[in-house]
């Protein structure tokens, strides 16, 4: 009998830190393959600092994390990272095919050009996020959901078995959305493993299996119609309301 | 003018030297400022204008001509590392700082030359450079130097264009940010180092910014960039010359060689500046909002 794969990712009591102050602590549970987690929670909550522990970025100081069966800083090439269109500038001068390209840097190397195989996966990840047509626009001319799609393209353009993605969804259009979440939904179908921290609590339950509240501390981790209660989210944001607004959650100040 | 005109002073001998080493540093400066703008590291270029220039004057106080170049490795060496190191852990008052020791620096650099018996000579030639003295062994030099840098740009170009651009996904896909850092820093310290005996310390951090800004004006992406960069570096180092010979020749008006190859590319950059605004302003021109 073979042993079962290694999950994607799992946490296992793991407490994230930065200049050794623990950020983030008691983060349980295991992201499977062709399945996506929401990591939800408020600003400065920790939603960032568990995407970049997952990258091997920010040191796990207690418990641990495993990507893959390894370590985060060994397992990068199994994953693909999306930050936020908006932490980018959008003057720099490359094309949106240039920046999907940049995902396939790796598998490229520093002594080839980029390939027809290269050339190829960029335009099909393109297709991927619908947006095949605009593939010689210059990023910075897109508006802002589809420079998120772009970035998504890259993370796609190696085929990678698991992805990372930092509020894709703040500030993007409905079409944008849309596209977002299809081609999320497909990248699952496949086995790809989606781990996607959002403050917009729509499109979560479907698009992900399971729900991970953050604030400080592990809220809850599980499936995502256990995890997204009126209750769970109030304990989550701290006192804020949760209002259930014709069948989609919704965080309000209160 | 007519062709006989814009050739004729290139069949001087050191008119023919000094047009090929600024072809040589044009085609340089115009693909290793490109870098330079994208990664935004004009500060670095301007701090090793300022830490060469001891770096040179002190060479020459103890090596003669000989020194002059090993004055300035060095100094772009150790200032390379150093701006590396410190971009990695810099803090707002680390400027301040940084800017008392450049201009220390400096001025140690004066102090030194200040020392010799033809000190506003040298000083003059330090700064700006004598391009019309370009040596055949200086050729040789800067042209193994722009080998050595243009093969490391093509080599590592694509992973110093996404570190400039997005540096965290840089990191998330294992490359290492910080040794990439300290080669674009070495890259641009060669450079440096490579142009100062042609355009001075005073005038180098010219030609790796405007054919830079000229290609980003102009330009879509970064290998437009670097290629019109260079293209403009190398004709603007042609103009330049055959202006500052043909004033001074011709009609007794003395213009010194580098200081009007850079004001040349000041010229250009404000022609494609204007040029850029011209076509913005054509209305059928869709710009969607940023």
């Amino acid at each position: 009998m073979t042993e079962p794969a290694p999950d994607p990712i799992r946490f296992t009591d793991a407490t994230m830190a930065y200049h050794r102050a623990p950020v983030l602590e008691g983060v349980d549970g295991r992201v499977r393959a062709g399945e996506a987690v929401a990591l939800i929670g408020p600003n400065g909550g920790g939603k960032t600092t568990l995407i970049k522990a997952v990258l091997g970025l920010v040191p796990v100081i207690a418990g641990t994390v495993t990507v893959a069966g390894r370590r985060p800083a060994e397992a990068r090439a199994r994953v693909g990272y999306v930050p936020q269109a908006a932490s980018l500038d959008p003057e720099f001068p490359v094309t949106a095919r240039q920046v999907v390209m940049m995902g396939r840097l790796r598998l490229i190397g520093r002594w080839r050009r980029p390939g027809r195989q290269d050339r190829a996966a960029v335009d099909e990840a393109l297709d991927r996020v619908g947006l095949a047509d605009r593939a010689g626009a210059r990023f910075g001319t897109l508006s802002g959901g589809q420079r998120q799609r772009v970035l998504l393209a890259r993370a796609l353009s190696p085929d990678p078995p698991i992805l990372l993605l930092d509020e894709p969804f703040n500030g993007v259009d409905a079409v944008s959305q849309d596209a977002l979440i299809t081609a999320l939904t497909r990248a699952k179908s496949t086995g790809t493993a989606v781990l996607v921290s959002t403050h917009d609590l729509a499109p979560v339950p479907c698009l992900c299996e399971q729900t991970c509240l953050v604030n400080r501390r592990q809220i809850a981790f599980g499936p995502t119609e256990l995890a997204l209660t009126p209750d769970l989210l109030r304990a989550c944001y701290g006192g804020h309301v949760v209002d259930l607004d014709a069948g989609r959650l919704v965080v309000t100040r209160g | 003018m007519d062709t006989a005109l814009l050739l004729e002073p290139f069949r001087v001998p050191y008119l023919t030297r000094a047009l090929i080493e600024l072809t040589i540093l044009g085609v340089l400066c115009g693909t290793v400022g490109t870098f330079v703008a994208l990664r935004r590291l004009e500060f670095v270029a301007d701090a090793l204008t300022h830490t060469v220039f001891p770096g040179v004057v002190i060479g020459f106080a103890l090596r003669g001509a000989t020194g002059i170049l090993a004055g300035a490795l060095i100094a772009a060496g150790v200032t390379a590392c150093a701006l590396t190191l410190l971009g990695r852990h810099r803090r707002t008052g680390d400027d301040t700082a940084l800017a008392i020791v450049l201009t220390a620096m400096f001025s140690i650099g004066v102090l030194v030359v200040s020392r010799s018996h033809s000190y506003t000579a040298d000083l003059e030639t330090f700064l700006f450079g004598q391009v019309l003295y370009t040596s055949r062994a200086q050729i040789t030099e800067t042209a193994a130097v722009a080998v050595l840098c243009l093969a490391a740009l093509a080599v590592l170009g694509r992973e110093f264009v996404l570190r400039a651009f997005d540096p965290d996904a840089a990191r998330a896909a294992g490359h290492r940010v910080g040794a990439l850092d300290l080669a674009l820093n070495l890259i641009v310290a060669l450079t440096v180092v490579a142009a100062v005996r042609t355009v001075g310390t005073a005038l180098i951090l010219a030609l790796l910014v405007i054919p830079a800004a000229i290609g980003r004006t102009l330009g879509r992406r970064p290998a437009h960039l670097a290629l019109i960069g260079s293209v403009a570096a190398v004709l603007c180092g042609y103009l330049g010359l055959t202006i500052s010979y043909t004033a001074s020749v011709d009609h007794d008006l003395a213009l010194p060689a580098a200081p009007t190859v850079v004001l040349t590319l000041v010229a250009v950059h404000l022609l494609a500046l204007g040029a850029c605004g011209a076509a913005r302003l054509r209305p059928a021109r869709f710009r969607s909002p940023r």
